[in-house]
């Protein structure tokens, strides 16, 4: 039903295009005079200073109302603003010997104004050294709860299924399939 | 009875040829139907416009009374207008600027450039003295001058000449420019139009199922005992 409205619509709107294009004309006419009237206050604005096309005095009542209207929201949001989440902060601890002191070797006491190697305090452009105040290489920890992979073990081939052995009755042996053992020797009849 | 039947007979050959009669006017119709739909479909997306034009100053109420909203909307739609078509003018400008420059190099002044963009297209021959009297291109049906036949294509056209090429870009940026103008005016109509309609329905107040008997509510009640 839409789309013969629609339709009948159209052949409504071809029957008033002559009208329309009347309309165009006078418009047309009409837009010249406007043409000229709004190209000499343009210049008038442009040799003000002004800009070519100023805002309506409406437009910016307007403009502020919203503006205004705007702030008071933005203000209401940022009362109910919930306080910021705790940040987490992660220290990096340095290792590395102090600037320009030679590390004395291991086991000897410490000379004196030696300052050992500090924790917490960056020391930058130092190339650790191995020996005194250098840690050792670490083997990573692992996270608590953390299974190293294991080797894979080695496949055990499946039981064949009782069912379908050959000659076997399950209710001979109360239907416990899965208590019953049997000994799958093909050859087993002659050793006895 | 009988001869009446006998009258309305039509041959095979009339058959057909009001079966594509048919045929021709069912085209037309939907033909006519899609450029009204199409033409429909251009307005509301030019009207449209005028509702971002008025939207700010009618939902702040900085504007609220018919009147007001229409002179408004009148002065934005003029100034939309003359900002719409000042492309469609430069392009005229353009235009008159190569008429000018190539009249002053030529001193043709007294040509006729529709004349010469006529020549890229097909010529017929409208004229009766043309054709045989036998077989006229016009005839008088009721007083009425009608067709009578396809006319002939006059010979030697379309052609293209090269000492007439200014005059082919004057008028394609002339015709560009025409209908560039009549598109904004269009526009301006749709525009217009809109915001008239609004000026009556965004300031509408109806009563449409108000009763002002309906808010008044009596509920009786036992007065209060009197306080210790």
């Amino acid at each position: 039903m839409q789309p013969l409205k629609m339709f009948g619509l159209g052949i409504l709107w071809a029957l008033l295009f002559p009208f329309i294009l009347v309309g165009i004309v006078i418009v047309g006419v009409f837009g010249v005079v406007d043409f000229l009237i709004e190209f000499v206050i343009m210049v008038i604005n442009f040799f003000r200073g002004k800009k070519l096309f100023p805002v309506y005095k409406e437009d910016e009542e307007a403009y502020n109302c919203l503006q205004k209207a705007l702030d008071k929201q933005n203000a209401a949001k940022e009362a109910q603003a919930v306080p910021p989440a705790p940040q987490q902060v992660f220290v990096q601890q340095n290792f590395y010997t102090n600037p320009g002191a030679v590390p004395p070797a291991p086991g000897t006491p410490l000379p004196p104004g030696y300052v050992p190697p500090q924790v917490g305090q960056p020391n930058y452009g130092q190339i650790p050294q191995p020996g005194y105040g250098t840690l050792p290489p670490q083997q990573p920890q692992a996270p608590a709860g953390y299974i190293p992979p294991q080797p894979a073990q080695e496949q055990i081939p499946p039981r064949p299924e009782l069912a379908k052995l050959p000659n076997f009755d399950a209710s001979e042996y109360g239907n416990k399939t899965d208590t019953i053992e049997i000994d799958i020797d093909e050859g087993g009849e002659g050793d006895e | 009875m009988n001869n009446i039947l006998v009258s309305v007979e039509l041959s095979d050959t009339d058959r057909r040829a009001l079966i594509v009669m048919l045929v021709v006017l069912v085209v037309l119709v939907i033909l006519i139907a899609l450029l009204g739909m199409a033409l429909r479909a251009i307005m509301h997306i030019q009207a449209d416009r005028a509702d971002t034009m008025m939207h700010d100053v009618a939902v702040t109420h900085v504007i609220d009374n018919p009147k007001q909203f229409r002179m408004f909307g009148f002065k934005k739609n003029n100034r939309a207008l003359y900002r719409d078509s000042l492309k469609p003018f430069l392009v005229g400008l353009v235009g008159v600027l190569i008429w000018v420059i190539f009249n002053l190099a030529t001193g043709r002044w007294a040509d006729n450039p529709w004349e010469h963009f006529g020549e890229l297209f097909f010529r017929f021959k409208w004229d009766n003295a043309d054709y045989p009297a036998t077989d006229p291109l016009w005839v008088k049906v009721f007083g009425m001058n009608l067709l009578a036949r396809w006319p002939d294509i006059v010979e030697g056209y379309p052609r293209f000449a090269v000492e007439h090429l200014a005059s082919y870009f004057e008028v394609a940026f002339w015709i560009v420019a025409i209908g560039w103008y009549a598109f904004c005016c269009q526009g301006y109509i749709a525009r217009a139009a809109r915001i008239i309609r609004r000026s009556h329905s965004v300031y509408k107040k109806s009563l449409e199922g108000f009763n002002a008997n309906a808010d008044i509510e009596i509920t009786p009640e036992k007065p209060l005992p009197p306080s210790e």
